[in-house]
């Protein structure tokens, strides 16, 4: 198991990913229970074992944990960047 | 925006952008003469080990970035067009006073008539749909996907919203920012043209993966930093059967978040006129 990442690019697109999830983040609006922020992250994190992470990431960093283990975490940074952007905008939690 | 607004500093500046726009792709277009090869494919082939995986990505915007550059343009110009065409009210372009502009009221639907599933996982899909959008995006170096997808994705996710919540849609861009987002989104494209400009000549030309350096009839050189700038960032180690190999996807990625947010801003803002008719008071709540 690889912890730092051999090259910056797998780090940069994660964080990429958060602040792009911001940007977008701050047009939701509306309430958003607990329990639905909950369901939402546990979604993002089984798609994100589904994506896996992409080709020629080899460190935990990256996403890859095993051979066969691997998460996109493109794809759950987003969801963070996009949920951390609703409540900048005002949006609240129940 | 009126024309007497383009007088001051805001003129300048278009005209300045302008100008360094013209004159650069212009002059890319120019040396062109004498540097076309017929059957790329051998030379691109030759340079895989120096690109990111998505070889073909960068084929692409190495190969026809300004093309792409144009159809992100003819896109959010059609979209302004269209807006402009199906809901004046809402550009505000000045119509006669005569001319009785028809208040159509928007899409209110009843969320409390509506279906438990639709009310309570139509918002988690939403916040997903656009998650999807944005790892598309940034998927593109290294898989399929690119700043088109994302940005139908991500207006998908705003249709669904609107389609499903009515004016009481927890995803709601107002028009000022449909706008701003793709004039970005747009500008951004252009942007990324300039160093490459300025480096070697080409507009567009990737400075950060700088693939033709080896090739000794190629004219400038990309300076260290430039490429360390746009280069490093994105950098991945391909581990191929002949080797370790550091390859960038340079500024495609950048290029792509650019096309996102154009297609984002030109999609929606068709989706938004459709909803919100030529009523000019009409907006999203």
């Amino acid at each position: 198991m690889t912890i730092f990442p051999l090259a910056l690019g797998e780090v940069t697109f994660t964080i990429l990913a958060f602040f792009l999830g911001i940007v977008l983040g701050t047009q939701l609006k509306g309430m958003l229970s607990r329990r639905t922020t909950l369901l939402v992250l546990i979604m993002s994190v089984v798609a994100a074992f589904l994506f896996e992470a992409p080709v020629h990431y080899s460190s935990v960093l990256g996403g890859v944990f095993a051979e066969h283990i691997s998460f996109s975490l493109k794809f759950i940074s987003a969801v963070i960047g996009l949920l951390v952007g609703r409540l900048l905008r005002g949006g609240e939690v129940q | 925006m009126e024309i007497k607004e383009l007088r001051g500093i805001k003129g300048v500046v278009a005209a300045v952008a302008l100008l360094i726009i013209f004159f650069g792709v212009f002059s890319s277009f120019l040396q062109l003469e004498g540097n076309v090869a017929r059957g790329i494919s051998e030379q691109y082939n030759k340079l895989a080990y120096r690109m990111a995986p998505n070889n073909l990505a960068s084929w692409v915007y190495d190969y026809r970035g300004i093309d792409t550059l144009l159809e992100t343009g003819v896109i959010y110009v059609g979209a302004v067009v269209s807006v402009l065409v199906l809901g004046r009210g809402l550009v505000r372009l000045k119509v006669p006073e005569e001319d009785e502009v028809v208040r159509v009221s928007g899409m209110d639907l009843k969320t409390e008539t509506m279906p438990v599933l639709l009310k309570y996982f139509a918002l988690p899909v939403v916040v997903l749909l656009i998650a999807y959008g944005l790892l598309v995006v940034l998927e593109a170096p290294t898989s399929g996907g690119g700043g088109f997808q994302c940005g139908v994705i991500v207006s998908s996710a705003y249709l669904l919203s609107v389609i499903i919540y009515g004016k009481k849609s927890p995803f709601s861009i107002k028009k000022k920012t449909l706008v701003a987002f793709g004039a970005f989104g747009w500008g951004l494209y252009v942007l990324m043209g300039l160093p490459g400009y300025l480096a070697t000549g080409y507009w567009q030309y990737n400075v950060g993966a700088d693939l033709w350096s080896w090739v000794s009839t190629f004219p400038g050189a990309v300076p260290e930093a430039l490429r360390a700038l746009f280069g490093d960032p994105f950098m991945l180690a391909l581990q191929l059967r002949e080797g370790v190999y550091y390859a960038t996807s340079g500024i495609l990625p950048i290029i792509n978040i650019g096309e996102a947010f154009n297609v984002i801003g030109a999609i929606c803002l068709i989706f938004f006129a459709f909803i919100y008719g030529w009523s000019d008071s009409e907006e999203v709540a």
